[in-house]
């Protein structure tokens, strides 16, 4: 005994295992409940957060920005002014290097639709250079993507609807006639009102559910109406199941009505209309005009202000400025000697440059013009992506439309310069090679003075803080649930070691070391963990493959909270598969399962032989 | 085993057995405790956590929202973001005669009438705030502000004083224009009559409310100052309903929405939809807290499954000695609910000592947040719910899981054959 | 004195035939017509939104294109003055009983509710020295010859980069005007209803404005008792006025 191998010791811990099954077994479930919950746990976090970053790359970030300090330094208020032009050498340069780019000017406005208008953040982009690193222009629901030169909008989905700029999904009596009149010939008349069906209601109140429940359960064909219609987990009242068929619609609205239930009727786009019948509507309905908006905004540019009336200058500027830039706007702006007016008289443009960065650093108001502007544009598609922040109140339009006084007055000046690796993966998140440092680096000197590179995470602040809370708490959680199991694993091992007091006597007896007595108990308890393990990680895997496939339908918490909820994803929570994490956690648990028959085998070991001989 | 002066075979009896038998190695007895206590804990805690959240929510619903009821006209509804004061209620009655046949419904505790409007502020880094005019004084009856402190929110001066040209301000908001106290707010708004309305009140109070967006975006006036500024002619946007229970509000929205006629749009406060969306979530908890006992009571399990093994001598004396099996299977159940019991007892001690801090010290979420999800109707603190409800449901919950779990390892004890038993 | 040169300016005018430097004496005329040295009148002001009317009432002085005050008189908004001086928006109302000055993102709003903003009224440079006028040719208005006048800013940053003006052919009234933005979109438009002879000359007493993107909006101002050129007291103008 006393050369007892390693193997020996081995089998003899396994051999112990199989002395109380059902011990072994409940401490095994135990173990494999916290690792299989640990699991999903750390898959649903993960997929949500992958998710959302990778959301944020492919549709809102790119996995770098060049914007000016200025710009970012405001960045809640979108400043137009604080542009910058001269970034295709900034392109040339990151292309020679391995980066796409793509150039955009952000700017606010007022969207007027033939009915309504709405706040909207424009975005003014290059859409063929946009497509190489962002990925919205895949998620156009309806219609197309607008084509550069032209003004065209793509539209967030939810901003389309509010404006009634898109296919109508519902549309009330007053509004389907107007549809069916802005059909050109009978035949498109026909065409519209083929795609709309005559449909039961999207939701019913739970009372009046209950109330339609033993009328429709009696009827004939009542008993489809009652399992078309689900109450979702979080929903407030009974809802049209989506997947429904629409071909019954008709029979579901008939038995609805049968049954004593009075609603306005309501035409439904047939869930199942083809693209090329959706895009023809599209297209009836834009030649009637109701795709056509205005876009309302304010362009501001950033000029000193030829004159200064004296006082303004006096009590508003000077205070405000640093004093040796006080100097300067003294010397720039001479006093009139008539009116005390200042009036503008400095040529040296780097002193003009300095006087007016100081004079917009001071928030010198007059140093900002603003140019009213109109532009009359095409809404041609809706934007419905899995980033719910390109969904919302944000209209893409081709930058190269925008670049003179039709448009926005451009002349080639932008507010960003999203950077991405070319060939990037969209599933990756960006790497190292992609970081703000890396992408100075591959401009060298080139990137400008005042200009600066931002990472993908800057600037997203909501989502960060949205996804910390859940980290911490959620694995907290989980944390406890394994020390549970933990103490678990000690009491099994505290009983076994007790239980074979006299065994372990005998076996030490017979020359067998302590250390080999501790390694036999150590391996015994690391079994138990190894099994609970791997049934957790099975059972774990289990769970998560529906997790990653379906998700959790969350679209009635979207109605309510708009697109501002910190994640990026929409209407589904997935889970995702983390390999490393599974990995470590079956190994975690076996090893500290392990230790946990360290304190109980020590303890039995100080116990002289003689003693543990006899023990009872 | 039984001492002469208790009766063989007795409930008493059994459980002194029982009892004693725990202590029979004490370290096992004390990790099968640990474990129950642990579950026990973290379920009251958890419970308390949630209860704190959910309520957190409803209280800042019900204070800042809607009230337990709350009616504006339907035409404000439409424009709820624009905040239009175009629309007063009961096509804009005088709020003192309204108030009175409003009070006068059964059941209304309070009923507090509330205008809010957009004013861009002059010259400052903060370009919008939301005017709020409430009836503070009546408010302050009614509603603690400051759901962490439990008061008014008043940190700094006083409240503005109704009819006159004050206005108390965030902390939040004083910190990012750069008000103090004393100092005038100057803002501009729209009337009712589409009239600019330039107005300077007086900075006498700073509050501090940890609902984020009104510690940041509001400015409390006077409801009856507010009203005169916009020309609402004594009129009010809306008004907020107090029921005297708060559970039954069906009869205080009926009776409002007949006051007030068609054209009103009348909500009780159940209806806002995290309300109900965080009430139906919380059964995925108890799922939860389901799994942490089971697991906790495995170590039960186990303990007495040991047990069993180790006394088969004893059980079979205790045959040999006449106990029927139902007396010996009880024996090891009550062992095991004794285990439980202790463990439940424990963790909700420790529960309740937690709770009941946590119920004292608010937890700010900021520490987990950053201070992001501005868009949630929820303060910035929770505050742990201690209830005797959550601690005994706590001990209860984790009493019969584990007694649950444990029934079937004691009815091991019944299949031991007495005379096999005694020759092992 | 401004009598005399208004005559001198009509007969040229009626002399010519229309060429490009005419244009610019046209809008001379304009601007000088519109610069008085001194106004004062009673004003009412009726804005018509989604169906519904709110009048407000008026008194109002101003000297060159620099001073100007207000001072409302309907029930809801009377005592709330405004002061234009110093190249500033003073503002007092009877609601705070303290000057305030109307200053940055402020201006952008729309004006008691009215088609006009803040900026439309603040600016105190005339046509000639911020726009280059083209003549386009005459067009019948409401039966009256008019000139057509296209303003093209001189600078970029003009908050109206273009402006066309319908000037009567006879009194050189601004019979109509419409301001646009940098596109070439419409975005206001003015219309002159009546004009009365006032010292000489026509001057404006009721005129409509259009915000063209608020549907179913107008605007419309009426003055009375208007006196041009009667001297006024450096005091009219005067912060202490204001506070008062």
């Amino acid at each position: 005994m006393k050369t007892a191998a390693f193997p020996e010791l081995a089998s003899m811990a396994f051999r112990n295992l199989g002395r109380h099954r059902v011990k072994t077994a409940v401490t095994v479930t135990a173990v494999a409940i916290s690792v299989a919950l640990y699991i999903f746990i750390d898959g649903w976090l993960l997929g949500m957060n992958l998710d959302s970053k990778r959301n944020i790359v492919a549709f809102e970030a790119g996995a770098a920005r060049i914007q000016s300090k200025a710009w970012f330094a405001k960045k809640d208020e979108l400043p137009m002014y604080e542009s910058f032009g001269g970034h295709e050498a900034l392109s040339a340069r990151l292309d020679e290097a391995g980066f796409d780019t793509a150039p955009r000017f952000l700017f606010e406005g007022t969207l007027l639709s033939r009915e309504r208008s709405a706040p909207i953040a424009f975005i003014a982009m290059d859409p063929g250079r946009e497509a190489k690193l962002l990925r919205w222009q895949d998620y156009v629901a309806s219609g197309r993507a607008p084509v550069p030169g032209r003004f065209e909008i793509a539209l967030g989905s939810m901003a389309a609807g509010k404006l009634r700029v898109d296919l109508p999904a519902r549309p009330d009596a007053a509004e389907f006639e107007a549809m069916l009149a802005a059909a050109a010939d009978a035949d498109e008349a026909v065409f519209v009102r083929g795609l709309y069906l005559d449909a039961p209601p999207d939701r019913v109140a739970p009372a009046e559910f209950r109330r339609l429940k033993p009328v429709l359960a009696a009827m004939p064909g009542g008993k489809d109406v009652l399992r078309a219609y689900e109450l979702p987990w979080d929903g407030d009242a009974w809802r049209l199941r989506k997947d429904a068929r629409p071909a019954a619609f008709g029979e579901l609205a008939a038995a609805l009505r049968a049954a004593g239930f009075d609603f306005q009727p309501r035409h439904t786009l047939r869930p199942d209309a083809s693209r090329t019948d959706r895009d023809r509507l599209w297209a009836i309905l834009a030649a009637s005009g109701r795709m056509d908006v205005r876009i309302s905004t304010v362009i501001d540019i950033k000029e000193l202000p030829a004159r200064v009336d004296a006082s303004k200058f006096e009590a508003e500027l000077l205070p405000a400025l640093r004093s040796d830039d006080r100097a300067l706007a003294s010397r720039a702006y001479p006093a009139d000697p008539a009116s005390g007016d200042r009036a503008l008289a400095e040529a040296d443009p780097g002193r003009r440059d300095r006087l007016l960065r100081a004079m917009l650093d001071a928030g010198f108001a007059p140093a900002v013009r603003h140019v009213n502007q109109l532009i009359d544009a095409v809404v041609v598609g809706t934007v419905d992506s899995p980033n719910p922040k390109t969904n919302g109140n944000v209209a893409y339009m081709p930058s190269d439309a925008l670049q003179d006084e039709a448009g926005m007055m451009l002349e080639g000046r932008i507010t960003e310069l999203l950077v991405r690796a070319k060939g990037a993966d969209d599933t990756a998140l960006p790497d190292p090679g992609e970081s703000p440092r890396a992408v100075k680096a591959a401009l060298g000197g080139a990137l400008p003075a005042g200009l600066e590179v931002y990472g993908w995470l800057d600037g997203v602040e909501d989502y960060i803080a949205a996804s910390r809370g859940d980290e911490v708490s959620t694995r907290v959680m989980v944390g406890l649930l394994f020390v549970l199991s933990f103490i678990g694993i000690a009491n099994t091992m505290l009983m076994a070691i007790l239980e074979r007091s006299k065994e372990t006597g005998m076996l030490r007896a017979l020359g067998m070391t302590g250390g080999q007595v501790l390694a036999v108990y150590v391996m015994e308890a690391a079994a138990i963990g190894l099994l609970g393990s791997a049934i957790g990680v099975a059972a774990g895997c289990l769970v998560n493959v529906p997790m990653v496939a379906y998700g959790i339908d969350y679209s009635g918490m979207l109605e309510n909270m708009g697109t501002d909820y910190g994640y990026r994803v929409v209407a589904f929570f997935r889970s995702a598969w983390n390999p490393p994490v599974i990995a470590a956690s079956a190994l975690v648990a076996t090893l500290v399962s392990g230790l946990m028959a360290i304190p109980p085998t020590l303890r039995a070991l100080k116990v002289p032989v003689t003693e543990s001989l006899r023990f009872e | 085993m039984d001492r002469p002066t208790i009766r063989r075979g007795g409930f008493g009896a059994l459980l002194s057995i029982a009892y004693r038998n725990i202590w029979r190695n004490g370290r096992r007895t004390g990790f099968c405790v640990a474990a129950v206590a642990i579950a026990v804990f973290f379920n009251i805690f958890m419970q308390a956590w949630i209860e704190g959240m959910i309520g957190g929510i409803e209280e800042v619903v019900r204070t800042y929202d809607m009230g337990h009821v709350n009616a504006v006209t339907e035409a404000f509804d439409a424009e709820r973001e624009y905040l239009p004061v175009q629309f007063p209620l009961a096509g804009g009655r005088d709020w003192a005669s309204l108030a009175a046949e409003v009070r006068a419904l059964p059941g209304v505790r309070a009923a507090l009438p509330r205008i809010s409007a957009w004013a861009t502020l002059f010259d400052s880094s903060v370009k919008h705030a939301m005017l709020w005019g409430i009836d503070l004084e009546a408010e302050r009856k009614v509603n603690l502000f400051n759901l962490t402190r439990r008061d008014d929110g008043l940190v700094e001066g006083r409240w503005p004083r109704a009819g006159t040209n004050e206005c108390a301000i965030g902390t939040a908001l004083s910190l990012k224009g750069g008000y103090a106290a004393g100092d005038k707010l100057p803002l501009k708004t729209v009337s009712a009559q589409f009239s600019d309305k330039y107005w300077n009140p007086t900075i006498v109070g700073i509050f501090d409310f940890d609902y984020r967006r009104f510690d940041e975006g509001a400015v409390i006036v006077p409801f009856d100052r507010l009203g005169r500024l916009l020309a609402l002619d004594g009129a009010t946007q809306s008004v907020v309903m107090y029921a005297e229970d708060p559970a039954r509000v069906d009869g205080i929205k009926e009776g409002l929405s007949g006051l007030l006629g068609a054209g009103h749009v009348v909500r009780g406060w159940q209806e806002n939809y995290w309300v109900s969306m965080l009430r139906k979530s919380t059964f995925l908890y108890l799922v939860v807290f389901g799994v942490f006992q089971v697991v906790a009571s495995f170590l039960i399990i186990n303990t007495i499954l040991m047990v069993i093994h180790e006394r088969i001598k004893e059980i079979g004396m205790m045959g040999a000695l006449g106990m029927t099996r139902a007396e010996i299977v009880l024996v090891f159940f009550l062992e095991a609910i004794s285990l439980s019991v202790l463990g439940a007892a424990i963790g909700c001690a420790v529960g309740a000592a937690a709770t009941f801090v946590g119920s004292l010290f608010p937890v700010d979420l900021e520490l987990f947040s950053g201070g992001g999800m501005k868009d949630l109707p929820m303060s910035g603190t929770i505050f742990v719910k201690f209830t005797p409800g959550i601690i005994a449901g706590g001990f209860a919950f984790g009493v019969a899981v584990s007694a649950a779990c444990t029934l079937v390892p004691s009815l091991k004890s019944a299949f031991i054959r007495p005379v096999e038993a005694l020759r092992r | 004195m401004k009598r005399t040169i208004a005559a001198c300016a009509l007969a040229a005018l009626l002399a010519i035939p229309a060429l490009a430097q005419d244009a610019a004496a046209i809008l001379a005329h304009v601007d000088s017509n519109e610069g008085y040295s001194s106004i004062s009148y009673k004003g009412t002001m009726t804005i018509e939104y989604r169906g519904k009317r709110f009048v407000k009432t008026f008194e109002s002085v101003a000297r060159g294109r620099n001073e100007s005050w207000v001072e409302f008189t309907n029930p809801e908004d009377r005592g709330t003055r405004y002061l234009k001086r110093d190249g500033r928006l003073y503002v007092w109302s009877p609601d705070t009983e303290e000057v305030m000055l109307i200053s940055g993102h402020l201006l952008k709003e729309s004006m008691m509710g009215s088609d006009l903003s803040y900026e439309d009224t603040i600016d105190s440079e005339t046509l000639s020295a911020r726009y280059v006028p083209a003549l386009k040719g005459t067009e019948d208005v409401d039966g009256r010859k008019a000139y057509v006048l296209e303003l093209i800013a001189r600078k970029k940053t003009e908050s109206y980069p273009k402006q066309v003006l319908w000037v009567d052919a006879e009194t050189l009234s601004v019979l109509r005007f419409e301001l646009y933005a940098l596109s070439g979109a419409r975005l206001k438009d003015y219309r002159l209803v009546r004009s009365e002879l006032i010292g000489g000359r026509f001057f404006p007493v009721e005129f409509e404005m259009r915000d063209l993107l608020r549907k179913g909006s107008r605007t419309v101002f009426a003055m009375r008792e208007v006196q041009l050129d009667v001297p006024l007291p450096d005091s009219a103008f005067s912060m202490r006025r204001l506070e008062q």
